[in-house]
């Protein structure tokens, strides 16, 4: 296809007004830059002397560079400023709750933490409290803390999701998340998992096989009474308890993280990266509904309350 | 879209000694400063507006900040007349006789001032006429020490370091710097009243 | 041949005024060292002759300056700190740390005190922004993988910090001493007797006793006030200084 010479002109015109305006701005520049002459000192000093390799060697001059002043710090007073007057208005209108002084004989119902841990208060309704207070926390919050230590594969930074397939990794795991989390909320409020395996195990719970183990004495005294038979009793949790409390909680998120992570492999091919967004997504949503279950939709004995939200509880 | 150091090179970037470095500082702003006097004009405008607007932020905090602070030197302590108590029992002029000295008591502001909290402070009441009382502080004019009316010896005695007054609160003997300190007292419809400033008042 | 300078008599008014003025900019040269930043070299300057601002590296690649990156989300973090000490020390000039006098010295804050209420909102209203805020900063760290080599070990400070912020605000929590703030407190230490092994224990020495009481309310006030703040600072401190050292993420 031959450009026919009117157009060529206008080509060449086109970039006639380009020069010409790269030369204007390259003599701003130089206007700007004489207007203080000692704009041609070296804006830079010696801080340290490094050995040669250890020095960073810029593959290229970086093209986009600015001033932190003006540029980054407009931004973080323009930010400060409406933070601070969105923070003044809101303090100005909305008063800090302050209930009845403290009153150790009047326990209110629900008695809730503050809302940032409502999440493991929400836990603790379906697993041990050792296990949804402590263990969870601590093993989750350590386990995001050796991310980067483990995150090694190939791909940029800087990039939210990192790549394409990354969003839907994370988009297609708060879905996930959501769904199950909503699912088993609700199926512990219609078949309380306590509940069923309290019947399951209907010798356990008091003075079942699994509650007490009799373990002999070597040499003990048949006739002494608190051990009876030359026995040590040894009280071990009751099995329903076991169950509900620990296997069944434990399993159930050994088995949907393993599950998260097999689909997104199979179903976006995911890497490394991939499976720890999935991961990590998991973790905020279940982060997120569990605060606010535990804080809008737990009511009268932390039985589930559509409607206790409207009661307002006190930040 | 080349990067500025490979992240991608694990094996080096994880080397010690070897770990890519934050940017050189000393590279030109390349950013091409549109020098029209429109745009000068607009530039000096918004930085005229981002003064003002944080100025105006400023002084929105400032104020509240500094009248928390300063508030209390503006609240005046309520000044009452209290009615005193003699055993317990409302101050009514009958109940002194001319020339004895009592211990009342009388409700006053607690220490801190601003709470409106009150608390029973105590004070040594004498009545000196049929008509006059005198109502001296408790505390030595010292150190601040309670001091205990002798009836025998008509003195008040301080038991802290010796100080002692006559029976008007003038200084007898020991270390007080002057006498001591009195409440203002009046009548009124046969109850006897003091005036609870908070702060007494010398009596010379 | 000595002519003589005849420049006419200034104004005296005019001379007050350039000697003021002259004055003004040798004690705004004392101040900041540099005049008004507008070139390259006084941009370079303002940043790094100034010990606040040279928090800052000097220039910025103009990627990392996309607010759709960052969301300030670090930065607001530490202005909703800042918000909070100032708050919090105030509020301190009134407030008691004892059973018997610290609610009435809430009580006094919300309708003697001038302003009282208004500081006590933003001590309230800031901690709850504080931890949403420093909590989404985490996300968008992770999200942007912007904890690569060689930030690993910031960000590791970060989910100290992040600890650090929940057990500021919880800290504090109980300090009112009012029905909600003993019963929060309650269930959460309760959260905390039940770790295994030294449960019991941990709760004990958390409340310094058995249960929620003076003993409590000293503890607690001493970590909100004193101990919790210092590490958090001294971990901000080391967060700031590493970013400022492996440079911003954004556009890398």
């Amino acid at each position: 296809m031959a450009d026919t010479s009117q157009e060529r002109q206008a080509n060449q015109e086109q970039a006639q007004a380009a020069a010409a305006e790269t030369n204007r701005r390259a003599e701003a520049r130089r206007r700007h830059d004489a207007s203080n002459p000692l704009d041609k000192a070296r804006p830079h000093r010696l801080l340290a002397v490094v050995k040669k390799e250890a020095g960073f060697i810029p593959t290229k001059e970086p093209s986009t560079i600015v001033h932190v002043w003006p540029h980054l710090l407009m931004i973080e007073f323009l930010c400060a400023i409406v933070f601070t007057v969105t923070l003044f208005i809101t303090s100005a209108f909305i008063n800090a709750p302050l209930e009845d002084l403290a009153n150790p004989e009047r326990t209110p119902n629900p008695s809730k933490a503050p809302w940032y841990f409502l999440n493991l208060q929400e836990l603790l309704l379906h697993m041990d409290g050792g296990l949804a207070g402590v263990i969870v926390p601590t093993v989750v919050l350590l386990l995001i803390a050796l991310v980067p230590y483990f995150d090694l594969g190939p791909g940029q930074m800087g990039r939210w999701f990192t790549s394409e397939r990354g969003k839907a990794v994370v988009q297609f795991s708060a879905i996930y998340t959501a769904f199950w989390l909503f699912f088993l909320i609700a199926f512990d409020i219609f078949f309380p998992v306590k509940t069923l395996m309290k019947n399951l195990f209907p010798d356990a719970s008091g003075k079942g096989i699994l509650t007490t183990i009799k373990i002999p004495i070597p040499g003990g005294d048949p006739t002494y009474e608190p051990t009876p038979g030359g026995m040590l009793n040894v009280s071990v949790t009751p099995a329903d308890i076991i169950f509900s409390n620990w296997i069944i909680p434990i399993s159930v998120i050994f088995i949907l993280s393993g599950l998260l992570i097999f689909l997104v492999r199979k179903r976006f091919n995911a890497d490394r990266r991939d499976i720890f967004q999935a991961l990590f997504t998991g973790f905020v949503v279940a982060f997120a509904i569990t605060t606010v279950v535990g804080t809008a939709f737990r009511g009268y004995g932390q039985n589930f309350d559509w409607l206790w939200w409207a009661f307002k509880r006190p930040l | 879209m080349k990067q500025d150091y490979d992240t991608t090179n694990e094996k080096e970037s994880l080397a010690p000694g070897h770990h890519p470095g934050p940017l050189p500082t000393d590279v030109r702003d390349t950013h091409v400063w549109d020098d029209t006097p429109e745009a000068i004009n607009r530039r000096k405008f918004l930085t005229q507006l981002s003064i003002a607007l944080g100025g105006l932020t400023g002084v929105a905090l400032v104020v509240p900040v500094a009248a928390f602070i300063v508030a209390p030197l503006f609240k005046e302590t309520p000044i009452l007349w209290r009615q005193v108590k003699v055993n317990g029992q409302p101050g009514t002029l009958d109940k002194f006789k001319v020339g004895e000295t009592v211990e009342v008591s009388f409700e006053d502001s607690s220490p801190v001032a601003w709470a409106g909290v009150t608390a029973l402070t105590a004070a040594w009441m004498r009545r000196t006429s049929e008509t006059e009382f005198t109502t001296f502080a408790v505390n030595c004019s010292h150190l601040g020490c309670p001091v205990t009316w002798l009836p025998g010896a008509q003195l008040f005695m301080c038991p802290c370091h010796g100080g002692v007054y006559y029976a008007d609160g003038r200084v007898a003997a020991g270390p007080p710097p002057q006498a001591l300190f009195h409440y203002e007292t009046r009548v009124n419809n046969g109850n006897v009243e003091v005036k609870a400033t908070g702060v007494p008042i010398p009596t010379e | 041949m000595a002519t003589k300078k005849t420049s006419p008599r200034r104004n005296p008014m005019d001379q007050i005024m350039q000697a003021s003025a002259a004055f003004g900019f040798r004690v705004y040269k004392s101040v900041f060292r540099h005049s008004w930043p507008d070139s390259a070299r006084t941009r370079s300057l303002a940043t790094m002759s100034n010990v606040f601002l040279h928090l800052h590296p000097t220039t910025i690649r103009r990627a990392s300056l996309k607010v759709t990156y960052t969301f300030c989300l670090g930065g607001l973090s530490f202005f909703f700190f800042l918000v909070l000490t100032v708050s919090g020390v105030l509020l301190m000039f009134y407030y008691v740390p004892s059973v018997t006098q610290a609610y009435q010295d809430i009580k006094d804050l919300q309708t003697v005190v001038f302003a009282g209420q208004f500081l006590r909102n933003m001590h309230r209203w800031g901690a709850h922004a504080m931890v949403i805020v420093v909590f989404l900063h985490m996300c968008r760290v992770f999200y942007t993988r912007a904890y690569r080599p060689p930030r690993e070990f910031n960000w590791v400070v970060g989910v100290l910090l992040l600890v650090l912020t929940f057990l500021l605000s919880f800290s504090g929590y109980l300090l009112p001493w009012d029905q909600l703030s003993f019963w929060a407190v309650t269930v959460g230490t309760n959260i905390a007797k039940a770790t295994p092994f030294v449960g019991p224990e941990a709760q004990f020495l958390l409340i310094g006793g058995y249960e929620i009481g003076q003993n409590a309310l000293i503890r607690f006030y001493t970590l909100h006030v004193i101990a919790l703040p210092l590490a958090a600072a001294v971990l901000i401190a080391v967060h700031f200084w590493r970013v400022r050292k492996d440079g911003f993420s954004g556009g890398l």
